[in-house]
């Protein structure tokens, strides 16, 4: 899967309080497919509620914690 | 209580049973404790849903049935452990367990895109299905509307609306239960995945009993997860093989993976767009804003450091006079029993032994409670997830992960459930690592050992602006466990338990009020099982023990002090008291155990132990609260003080043979530092073996952990008598 767009960046770069929609997850370990099983598809919102070492993100209405590092494999589209 | 031992005696044949299941924080084990209340049986330990737990239920037309509460998963595809138990049991896997013949579900209204996902699942495994929408409140007070009736007709299964904290709903959805359960309705569901993925699930299932076609299925799918990884180990080579050719056939391995994700969330959505309206999904929460503080760097930490010493220093300072209650019932139950007994061994046995044995024990019983109440709470309300965000930073260091923080922290109460519920933590070596240190943790058993020493030795006064130097000990002793397994954590993961650093991934569930039938559930169960401990493990350690110290009676001393009594006839009554007291001190010297405590008398003086204390900690390997019921004895047969029967007084007085005292500060510190890193517990040993499935891992924790808490005595003592505390 490859993101040519600008507009599409790993979650792990977004700021607080940054907000858009996830354009999809790359990686086929399992924190991947279980990131997909919450939901996490391409279209679903969200949104970045700490930053750090450890992250904390919104997906539709669940939030998860997880490493910055981690985060990386999500990749969305920032609202404008 | 009673109900529960009648429980247990009725056999359980020929009853349907009925799996509870859902995503973690869905309320499930709320709604299971509501919809059983005191009927259920919680396998030997207490613990959130790591554990099989049981309960009845009676249905108006299906009769009574039993509702089997499965460890909260996200998905069929098994990922960790504790989901893999789930699985296991709704796929008629589990050894010894009986077939499941429906599902109950519970779903979280305001999560309800992905808790549908694994409802989505289940339609396709043939089991009558109920879904039970809970927390709609919630879901309402964020403005969020569904439409039951129109997602019953969607799932073709019955969608009942509950709330299961304030027991709304429940007999409805008992009602629904009933009927599905009696007809036996299994749900006539349009799968969403591909006909050729059945076709070929159904060509493995066919070749294999045991093997229904809906497992096949999951095999076929997941690829090199727990589950499949599982079931391909138990149906053998042959299984193998034929899987493997069937996936090279179909597609490349993960594709069908993310392709059933992909179909079930495209289903999902079209099933959402006619029942749910959430005008804004991306809303900041109450539990946002919280988080803001209680999640920060450093007010969020300074917070957590704030909660837990406010938890110890309420277990000493709440439970006084509970205990105080319990001391005098034994103290009016040891006076019954010395007065209405003939003298002699049985009479010793019973007050010696028995009374003051297993009365010592229980008195802990309140600051057991205590820590099982903040526990309770912590977890219900949602603030435990925060905890292991935050701590995270610090388990990484070690190899760790924030995945290990949770069962640590139950390993505050005890290690046995903190051991089961390293079941959440995917990784293999972490898990086994968390498991090696968690009996580090201290455990509720070291409570009474700490109380008994710190009640006695360390003053009780004021340092730091009201915070009290006691509850500051008791604080210090658990820091000592946290401290010891940060090195041996970094170096079990440096050498044999080497690997990769694994992705941390954790819900932080909403804050919501504690439910108070969960948090009583907790306590009742904590308790219950301290106090069954205390009437067998701890009452035979402490008869045997008894026997060892009054056993054998010598006739020459017995003689001698008769002499000496007839020669001092009409002597002061406290001549005869010292007398009584010496006789008491000699026969004790030449008993069984004193014979044994001498013997091991050079290994514990270094520690700045007699041998007495020597007796009692080697007494207490199998639990370690033990010594307290044991120094009881050795102490009431020791001495006879019969106006203060405390324990407390007792160690206060106690005197080496040249009249020094026993105990001071570096004596007491040493046996506490002793106690908190000692592996003196046998059932945690026996769980790690099981969960392991191998012994090396249980003599590992008990050579390290024995060694180092030789060292730490010693160096505890030692520096103790240096800095003059002496």
């Amino acid at each position: 899967m490859a993101y040519a767009t600008d507009a599409v960046t790993p979650l792990s770069i977004w700021s607080r309080g940054d907000e858009g929609t996830i354009e999809g997850i790359s990686g086929a370990n399992q924190l991947a497919a279980r990131l997909r099983e919450v939901g996490a598809m391409p279209g679903v919102p969200v949104r970045v509620l700490r930053v750090g070492r450890t992250v904390v993100i919104q997906v539709g209405s669940s939030r998860f914690c997880l490493r910055k590092t981690d985060a990386a494999c999500i990749k969305g589209m920032k609202a404008a | 209580m009673a109900m529960n031992i009648a429980d247990r005696e009725r056999p359980y044949v020929g009853r349907a049973t009925v799996a509870v299941v859902g995503n973690p924080n869905t309320g499930k084990t709320t709604l299971f404790n509501a919809l059983t209340g005191l009927s259920q049986r919680v396998g030997n330990f207490p613990g959130v849903t790591v554990e099989r737990k049981v309960g009845q239920l009676t249905l108006s037309n299906a009769g009574a049935i039993d509702l089997l509460d499965l460890p909260g998963t996200y998905s069929l595809s098994a990922k960790s452990p504790d989901e893999l138990i789930a699985v296991e049991a709704l796929m008629g896997l589990l050894k010894n367990e009986s077939a499941i013949q429906a599902v109950l579900v519970v779903l979280d209204a305001s999560n309800l895109r992905r808790s549908l996902y694994v409802v989505s699942q289940l339609l396709e495994i043939d089991l009558p299905l109920v879904v039970a929408l809970n927390m709609l409140d919630v879901a309402k007070a964020r403005g969020i509307v569904i439409d039951a009736p129109a997602l019953s007709e969607h799932l073709g299964v019955p969608v009942i609306p509950i709330q299961a904290n304030k027991r709304v709903g429940l007999d409805e959805l008992k009602e629904a239960l009933s009927r599905v359960v009696e007809k036996g309705l299994v749900p006539s569901h349009k799968s969403v995945l591909p006909q050729s993925w059945w076709a070929d699930a159904e060509q493995l299932a066919r070749k294999y009993e045991g093997v229904s076609t809906g497992l096949a299925l999951r095999v076929l799918i997941d690829n090199q997860n727990a589950f499949a990884s599982h079931v391909v180990e138990r149906f053998g080579d042959k299984f193998a093989e034929d899987l493997h050719a069937l996936r090279a056939q179909v597609n490349a391995d993960d594709a069908l993976a993310n392709r059933e994700i992909e179909l079930r969330y495209r289903r999902i959505d079209e099933v959402l767009d006619d029942v749910l309206r959430d005008p804004e999904p991306l809303r900041v929460t109450r539990s946002d804003r919280l988080d803001r503080f209680l999640t920060h760097p450093l007010w969020g930490s300074l917070t957590f450091a704030v909660i837990m010493a406010f938890v110890f220093q309420s277990i000493f300072s709440w439970a006084v006079p509970l205990m105080d209650g319990i001391d005098a019932l034994f103290g009016v139950v040891g006076g019954w029993a010395t007065g209405s007994l003939p003298e002699g061994a049985l009479q010793s046995m019973v007050v010696d032994g028995v009374i003051a044995g297993v009365g010592g024990v229980v008195i802990f019983l309140p600051q057991i409670c205590i820590l099982f109440l903040f526990i309770a709470i912590l977890e219900d309300c949602g603030y435990m997830a925060r905890a292991a965000l935050l701590m995270d930073r610090l388990l990484t260091p070690c190899g760790l992960s924030g995945k290990s923080f949770i069962p640590l922290l139950s390993s505050f109460a005890c290690a046995i459930p903190g051991v089961m519920a390293t079941r959440t933590i995917d990784d293999s070596k972490d898990r086994i690592a968390t498991m090696l240190v968690a009996p580090l943790m201290s455990c509720s058993a070291r409570l009474p050992v700490y109380a008994i020493f710190i009640g006695a030795f360390i003053p009780d006064r004021d340092v730091l602006g009201g915070i009290g130097l006691q509850g500051l000990t008791l604080f210090a002793l658990y820091c000592v466990g946290i401290l010891v397994a940060i090195p041996v954590a970094w170096i079990l993961k440096k050498t044999l338990l080497r690997g990769q650093p694994t992705p941390f991934l954790l819900e932080l569930p909403s804050y919501k009020i504690p439910d108070v039938g969960t948090v009583g559930m907790r306590i009742y169960q904590s308790g219950r099982h301290f106090i069954e401990r205390a009437g067998t493990l701890i009452l035979a350690a402490t008869i045997v023990m008894w026997a060892l110290a009054y056993f054998p009676r010598s006739e020459t001393i017995a003689a001698h002090y008769e002499a000496e009594r007839e020669r001092l006839a009409g002597a002061s009554e406290e001549v005869l008291d010292d007398l009584r007291a010496k006789e008491a001190g000699e026969m004790l010297q030449q008993s069984f155990l004193g014979r044994m405590g001498h013997a091991i008398e050079p290994i514990v003086e270094p520690l700045g132990w007699d041998w007495r204390i020597g007796m009692a900690a080697l007494a207490s390997f199998p639990a370690r609260e033990v010594i307290v019921a044991v120094l009881g004895t050795i102490y009431s047969l020791g001495e006879v003080d019969e106006e203060s029967a405390s324990l407390r007084d007792a160690l206060q007085s106690a005197t080496w043979s040249d009249g020094r005292k026993v105990f001071n500060i570096p004596v007491a510190l040493s046996i506490m530092v002793f106690f908190a890193l000692c592996a003196q517990c046998v059932s945690t040993l026996a769980v790690i073996q099981r969960e392991t499935g191998a012994w090396r891992w249980p003599v590992l924790t008990f050579v390290y952990m024995t060694v180092l808490a030789y060292i730490g005595a010693f160096v505890t003592y030692r520096l103790g008598m240096v800095l003059g505390w002496g």
